[in-house]
């Protein structure tokens, strides 16, 4: 028999028991559906956690600091040295060395007649070179080159001054403000433009006598805020160490100090995620202090992956029922047709056909009820996240809040989230498990002899 | 080959053939050596009461069932050895039916239930259903092709069963009380068509009847009683004879 022939009796012999057809059809898609659901609130849990994470910093990323032991000497130290040896793992995509100026206090200056003033300042001096493989964006501007007092601004920096010349309670720009009903608005422009305002350093040695050295800084480039990075993205200062170095030594009136020059921090970037977990043990093993998203996403992986299979498994219990009522309905039409069967098999039809007539009969039940509870689940899970999103709180659902809720978007959190995986994996399963319901009834039809055609009623 | 050889070929032999079968503690013998040749070209009408071992003769003769003991071979082929599949292609390519209760699908018009064989076979929609056609408008119901069984009286829809057990051309028909259900004018007429099919294309009809009327139509009859054959007789019909 050809396969379109086969095809075309199975769908009118479906066709033919149309109400059955349609009460198992309904059993698959109410299985099918309740996977689908379950995973999909699964799935959005593992999205929304690895949301939280990446807000938190960037997961490849490994941050060193110098290691110490009980006594609290210092057992590795964070130089040069140590930075080539991470740069020399295996897998590491980019090595961000940090070190800092807090050993002195620092106020910073802008404007005619430093009309804007900020109490303090936090200077970073970093390897500026690596700054796009590490992953650093930048706002506006570009990275300072070999040009000395030049410095990258983070992104908030400007509104950390105050205007000497505006009265209290207005002399700030208000980078947190606020509408009348309490949502965050858009801030107001900062007093100034950080790249086109020169910031002056007043520095204190710290050494007890009243010198303040003062120190023009051009800013070239703003980044972006990201604390995975560090806190000096947001409000701080970045310079190239070299340039660091020479304000040491300049602030010193000798460079003892910046030949002295340790590192605070090192960045280390790995290439995958996957890697975090191997190179972290490495510079542990050199004596050195790590840090790193790693092992917190592990276990909220981990568990989410648990809560996942919880929730498909309840998903599994109807299915099943479901592939029970397609294996009933199946031997119910095979004892129905037991005599056209008979008749088949006597006019010459063969054992493989009549068996792919009733798999295929299965089959094509499991994926009316896999699509079908495709398109369900989809329904409900953007019902679930438009719920989820505050329709009921009395706001209008608009075309955007339905497509954020089916596919996501920028700053959205859904509760249940259906990629297309999952229904394309819900389709083949759901056929599968027609196919499997089908292969008792199916082998079962074809051990009908095809002496029911002869047999009298 | 002159029709004298093709007709004394013999096209189902049946050797030593025995039929037992075991009702909880009790064997019931239903078949008792049964020798038989039947050649090219006869109307075999095999004849007996009820309870004779005729349908199981049938049964045995046709590969529906596997005899106890013995081998029946059609065309040289022992039927009663192949396996599903072999039977399956036996019957595609030599073996035709027509049964008492019609046996058409009700759900298929009488052109797709008259081209079920050869959808078996694997031939497209358009030419098995041409052939169908033709067939049809052979038996006389060129006018019902696209009826349902439903719709058709018990001589058509008998009618449309002749016509799917000869549009493969087969080498033997098998026909199991044809006539049962039908009266006797549409019976006549149903049995003619048998015959003039079996004439034309020189195709052998294994025939099973309890009615005596039957005969009539038959070149030979083999009498069943108790599961052994007590007669085998030729008759004297005009038309075999002019062949």
């Amino acid at each position: 028999m050809k396969f379109t022939d086969v095809a075309r009796m199975c769908f009118d012999n479906l066709k033919r028991r149309k109400g059955r057809t349609i009460l198992t059809v309904l059993g698959v898609f109410i299985g099918c559906t309740s996977i689908v659901v379950m995973v999909s609130i699964g799935i959005g849990m593992t999205e929304s956690t690895n949301q939280m994470l990446e807000e938190m910093g960037d997961l490849s990323i490994i941050e060193v600091s110098r290691g110490w032991n009980e006594t609290g000497e210092e057992t590795a130290a964070l130089d040069d040295t140590a930075v080539e040896s991470f740069r020399a793992l295996e897998g590491v995509a980019a090595v961000m060395p940090k070190a800092s100026l807090n050993q002195y206090s620092i106020q910073m200056y802008a404007g005619i007649n430093d009309r804007y003033q900020c109490g303090w300042g936090e200077i970073v001096g970093m390897d500026t070179d690596a700054m796009e493989a590490m992953g650093y964006e930048l706002l506006d501007g570009k990275v300072p080159g070999s040009g000395k007092n030049e410095a990258l601004a983070g992104q908030w920096l400007a509104y950390n001054f105050y205007d000497t010349l505006m009265p209290e309670g207005r002399n700030y720009a208000d980078r947190w403000a606020y509408d009348e009903n309490g949502n965050q608005i858009d801030p107001p422009d900062p007093f100034f433009n950080v790249i086109t305002t020169p910031i002056v350093l007043e520095i204190d040695k710290g050494d007890g006598t009243e010198v303040k050295i003062r120190q023009e800084l051009k800013i070239t480039g703003v980044t972006k805020e990201d604390y995975g990075k560090g806190w000096e993205t947001s409000e701080g200062i970045m310079m190239p160490i070299a340039a660091m170095k020479d304000l040491m030594t300049k602030i010193d009136g000798s460079p003892v100090n910046a030949k002295k020059l340790t590192y605070s921090t090192v960045l280390v970037k790995c290439e995958d995620i996957s890697l975090v977990t191997e190179i972290e043990e490495s510079i542990k093993s050199m004596g050195f202090y790590t840090y790193s998203m790693e092992s917190m996403r592990e276990s909220m992986e981990e568990s989410s992956r648990q809560v996942q299979l919880m929730l498909g498994g309840l998903g599994a219990i109807s299915l099943f029922v479901a592939a029970i009522g397609i294996t009933n309905t199946m031997i119910m039409s095979i004892s129905e047709r037991t005599r056209e069967i008979g008749i088949m098999k006597a006019l010459g039809c063969y054992v493989r056909d009549i068996r792919l007539l009733f798999l295929m009969e299965a089959g094509a039940i499991g994926m009316m009820g896999g699509i079908i509870g495709c398109i369900v689940s989809l329904v409900i899970s953007v019902g679930i996240n438009l719920v989820s999103m505050g329709v009921l709180g009395g706001g209008s659902i608009t075309g955007e809040m339905v497509l954020q809720a089916l596919i996501g978007g920028e700053g959205v959190t859904r509760i249940s989230v259906v990629p297309l995986s999952l229904m394309g994996f819900a389709v083949i399963f759901s056929i599968f498990v027609g196919l499997v319901s089908g292969y008792y009834p199916a082998n079962k039809a074809v051990k009908i002899p095809a002496l029911e055609a002869i047999k009298h009623e | 080959m002159t029709e004298t050889t093709r007709q004394n070929r013999p096209v189902i032999q049946v050797r030593n053939l025995h039929k037992v079968y075991i009702m909880g503690d009790e064997r019931v013998t239903a078949l008792k050596n049964i020798n038989l040749d039947i050649m090219q070209g006869e109307i075999c009408c095999i004849f007996g009461t009820s309870g004779s071992g005729k349908s199981t003769l049938l049964n045995q003769l046709a590969g529906l069932e596997k005899p106890t003991a013995g081998e029946v071979r059609i065309g040289g082929v022992p039927v009663s050895r192949l396996d599903e599949n072999g039977l399956a292609v036996f019957r595609q390519k030599h073996v035709g039916f027509v049964f008492q209760s019609y046996n058409l699908l009700p759900e298929l018009t009488a052109v797709e239930n008259v081209a079920m064989p050869l959808m078996f076979r694997g031939l497209p929609k358009d030419v098995r259903e041409l052939e169908a056609r033709k067939m049809l408008c052979r038996v006389g119901l060129g006018n019902r092709m696209n009826h349902y069984p439903g719709q058709m009286s018990g001589g058509q829809q008998q009618r449309a069963g002749i016509a799917r057990a000869f549009i493969t051309r087969p080498d033997v028909v098998f026909a199991d009380e044809p006539t049962g259900n039908l009266d006797s004018k549409t019976t006549k007429e149903v049995m003619e068509m048998i015959r003039k099919f079996a004439r034309t294309f020189h195709q052998t009809i294994v025939l099973v009847s309890h009615d005596p009327e039957m005969t009539q139509y038959a070149d030979r009859i083999v009498t069943l009683l108790d599961g052994e054959i007590i007669s085998d007789v030729k008759t004297e019909n005009k038309e075999r004879q002019g062949l």
